[in-house]
């Protein structure tokens, strides 16, 4: 296992001797355009060996990648394709032939610059806020268990829960307008008293379907509930 | 489970060393603090640990120093020769710790091949322990080491050991590490000056440790000049302030009118919380726990003070040299005589037919002649006001070199003295629309041959005799026909009403954004985000062997919203939860008044 690394394991041991992987993705957040751009292309060669296409349950394409380190740790991912460039110029394209006329119409130049910055700073919030690229879910043996959300801009919200609080993982049955959908989610147990304080759910964005939950729940109550198999050995011969 | 080791990533050996640090509460969990190579000593390492003990500890937790146990690096894929592990045979029974970790390292590389533990048994045999699994999560020192743990679920250092007073619940293990971290301060602090060198070459100087190393305060004239200035300073602001502190505590407050008259002076409200605020900013320190461990409360009162006098010095240099403060005064009475002007215009419209509506036109009449009369009073009332408020205002001006929300808070009471004419009319209209109201509502009773027991709150069926049912309904009649006059009374002046409290909570959401902005957290935040940590996050490096799981372990940064939540400073005056939208139209179409919701309770809205 430990001899064969893939590219991206080996990037992740080289920000290891760094230590400076966040830093770089912080460095990426302020920066939007730049960071929208590299997920752009980053978005074409998602395709990792290990990842299935699935859908959501709306109908939408997912990749739905597993990376499994001997019953210690278990990550899910799953991404959705990237923003299109195109349809990001189509949108700013359309503004612009609609408010170029009004703008030449009405003699009000302004009206085409606001119309342009507004346009610009909408991208900018629905790549940084809104559009979600990837959402995992990691599971530390005895550690805890961490939920991410990647935006299209790169910016990563991150939440760590603490295996002591982590009750249990469980797919859950909600209704959603005038659908019943699956959902899985991490119930946090209340430490000073009993009794659950959230129930957080996962996959928010992408919403997968019951059979890749399924997987996933498998996976996460493997870490969560087995005991490593047991073997004494004493020290002093 | 498995067990879980902390290992700072910049203390990674070259050569075989042996590891110093402490277990994390009851938990497997260990914290190395640094690396130690050889040769040593042991009676010198003993008493090294003994020096570099942290003094306060928590009751609840031991975070002492010790041997935890070794690192074998070997040059090559080899595995060890027996004359290393006898050595770390012989070092586990001289330290005799409570568990032995053994971690073997190749050169060059930052993960271990492999990383065994064992654990002391009564007899004292170290016995490997049953999961061989162990997750070896690789931190950033200098980040850990600086930054203040402030993660949502873990309450301050004090409650927490308040929390923890039966034994059986511990903090969570993350609050652990950053005690612990913390607690074991005096190993990173920089070696001593000179003068303390020959003290401290008895103790262990010879002990060789790899780990993040402090630079120390830095030597700046100007700190050491505010640190010397900072005693004197609070004496004298001690001082001036038990000359103020009667004007505060004075009995004659507690006479009857007074406390609640003082409650709805907003200025008077404002005062006393600068002067609270100021006491605690002068009080003595209370040394109780370490200071990266208590929120920088007085930091923010005093940067948030120094930006209310900030901007109320420049309100001033602003208003008094161009002499807008008297042209204000001029034009008050101008004003005055305008808003009569057009409330008296308003109410002959009301009197007519207003918007073409066919009012009662006796009752409508009556109606205008009270208010009008009440707008006479209003206007002998302000010109009796007029000269006393040029200078009230000239001199309370003054009052914005103690803040600007002082300034804000007068602002607010001086209009609702002027405005006393429109809170009349309100409550005039409430009155009469409310009366109508209850009126007509036990009257629909009566017509159902229902009504109102009081006894057991409820409504009750009951028999009435014609006379009353015809005198009901005759009134009822009458009073559902001359509901319209008064109703559009009371829309009117109650327009009035909710235009004077929105400009009034414009200028106390002010006064609440002044006093409660934590200026400090926030610029510490936005200029250096690691020093509050909000919380963790893992990433999984490459696994070199079954057992062992190599993570990367990053501190993030808490969020702006995060600090304002944890740091909002508390104010005495101006705190307000905008109404409930659908309440308030409840309230308004009820007939009840509309409190001004801007007084009471503290903290984030």
């Amino acid at each position: 296992m430990g001899a064969v690394l893939t590219g991206r394991e080996r990037n992740y041991h080289y920000n290891c001797a760094l230590g400076s992987t966040r830093a770089a993705n912080r460095q990426l957040a302020w920066t939007p355009i730049l960071g929208s751009f590299g997920t752009l292309r980053r978005g074409r060669r998602m395709e990792e060996p290990g990842a299935t296409r699935m859908a959501s349950c709306r109908g939408d394409p997912l990749v739905f990648s597993e990376r499994k380190q001997h019953g210690l740790s278990i990550e899910y991912t799953l991404s959705s394709p990237g923003v299109s460039l195109s349809s990001l110029l189509c949108c700013t394209l359309a503004v612009w032939t609609v408010t170029y006329p009004v703008s030449t119409y009405a003699q009000a130049p302004a009206l085409l610059a606001s119309a342009t910055v507004i346009v610009m700073l909408g991208i900018l919030v629905y790549l940084h806020w809104i559009r979600v690229q990837h959402e995992s879910i990691l599971v530390i043996s005895g550690t805890g268990v961490q939920l991410s959300t990647c935006f299209a801009s790169g910016r990563c919200d991150t939440h760590f829960i603490e295996m002591d609080v982590v009750q249990d993982i469980v797919i859950n049955e909600g209704i959603h307008r005038q659908a019943v959908i699956y959902y899985l989610c991490v119930l946090v147990r209340n430490n000073q008293k009993n009794g659950l304080k959230a129930i957080l759910p996962v996959f928010l964005a992408a919403r997968p379907r019951l059979d890749c939950l399924r997987k996933v729940y498998r996976g996460c109550q493997e870490i969560l509930h087995t005991e490593p198999n047991i073997s004494t050995c004493v020290m002093d011969r | 489970m498995a067990a879980k080791v902390y290992f700072p990533s910049c203390c990674l050996p070259a050569q075989s060393a042996v590891l110093l640090g402490c277990k994390l509460g009851r938990r497997d969990s260990f914290l190395v603090l640094a690396t130690m190579s050889f040769p040593f000593t042991p009676n010198r390492v003993k008493s090294f640990l003994a020096s570099v003990a942290p003094r306060d500890t928590p009751p609840w937790c031991d975070f002492r120093p010790e041997v935890l146990g070794i690192c074998n690096v070997s040059a090559d894929w080899r595995v060890l020769d027996d004359e290393s592990s006898l050595t770390a045979h012989s070092l586990c029974k001289i330290f005799n710790g409570e568990a032995w970790l053994e971690v073997e390292l190749h050169a060059g590389s930052t993960s271990p091949s492999s990383c065994n533990i064992y654990r002391r048994d009564t007899n004292g045999h170290y016995n490997l322990r049953s999961p061989r699994t162990v997750v070896f999560a690789h931190y950033n020192q200098r980040e850990a080491v600086t930054v203040r743990w402030l993660a949502e679920d873990s309450s301050d250092f004090t409650s927490m050991e308040e929390q923890t007073a039966d034994v059986t619940k511990e903090p969570s293990e993350m609050a652990l590490f950053f005690t612990a971290l913390s607690c074991n301060e005096q190993i990173f602090l920089p070696p001593p000056c000179e003068d303390d060198l020959e003290e401290k070459q008895s103790t262990g100087s010879s002990v060789c440790l790899r780990h993040w190393q402090d630079a120390g305060p830095e030597g700046s004239i100007v700190v050491e000049l505010g640190k010397a200035a900072c005693r004197p300073i609070r004496r004298v602001g001690a001082w001036f302030l038990a000359l103020v502190a009667p004007l505060f505590i004075c009995r004659l407050w507690t006479i009857a009118p007074l406390p609640w008259i003082g409650d709805c002076l907003s200025t008077w409200l404002q005062l006393h919380h600068q002067h609270d605020r100021l006491r605690v900013v002068f009080s003595p320190p209370v040394v109780k726990v370490p200071p990266r461990l208590t929120p920088p409360r007085c930091a923010d009162m005093i940067c948030s003070m120094l930006l209310d006098s900030l901007l109320g010095l420049l309100l001033i240099s602003h208003i008094y040299p161009h002499g807008h403060l008297e042209a204000a005064t001029d034009a008050l009475p101008v004003f005055t005589q305008a808003v009569a002007g057009h409330l008296q215009e308003l109410l002959q419209w009301l009197m007519g037919a207003p918007a073409g509506l066919k009012l009662n036109s006796t009752l409508a009449c009556t109606l205008g002649r009270f208010f009008l009369y009440h707008i006479h009073l209003w206007l002998s009332y302000v010109s009796m006001l007029v000269p006393y408020v040029g200078p009230v205002l000239w001199y309370g001006g003054l009052l914005a070199t103690l803040g600007v929300s002082l300034l804000l808070s007068m602002l607010i009471d001086i209009t609702s003295l002027l405005t006393v004419h429109v809170y009349c009319f309100y409550v005039y209209a409430a009155r009469l629309y409310r009366l109508q109201v209850c009126g007509l509502s036990s009257l629909w009773r009566l017509f159902r041959g229902k009504k109102w027991n009081v006894l057991r709150h409820r409504v009750d069926s009951c028999q009435y005799d014609v006379d009353q049912l015809f005198l009901g309904t005759l009134l009822f009649t009458i009073l559902l026909f001359l509901l319209p006059t008064t109703a559009l009374f009371y829309l009117v002046f109650t327009l009035l009403r909710l235009m004077v409290i929105g400009g009034q909570v414009v200028l106390s959401r002010t006064i609440w954004l002044i006093n409660g902005l934590p200026v400090f957290s926030l610029v510490q935040r936005l200029l250096c985000g690691y020093n509050l940590a909000g919380g963790v996050e893992f990433e999984v490096l490459t696994q070199t062997s079954k057992s062992i799981l190599n993570v990367s372990m990053q501190i993030q940064p808490l969020s702006v919203w995060a600090v304002l939540r944890r740091f909002w400073l508390p104010s005495r005056v101006m705190v307000h939860r905008s109404p409930n939208p659908t309440q308030l139209v409840a309230t308004i179409l009820s007939g009840e008044l509309v409190q001004p919701w801007y007084r009471g309770g503290s903290g984030w809205g």
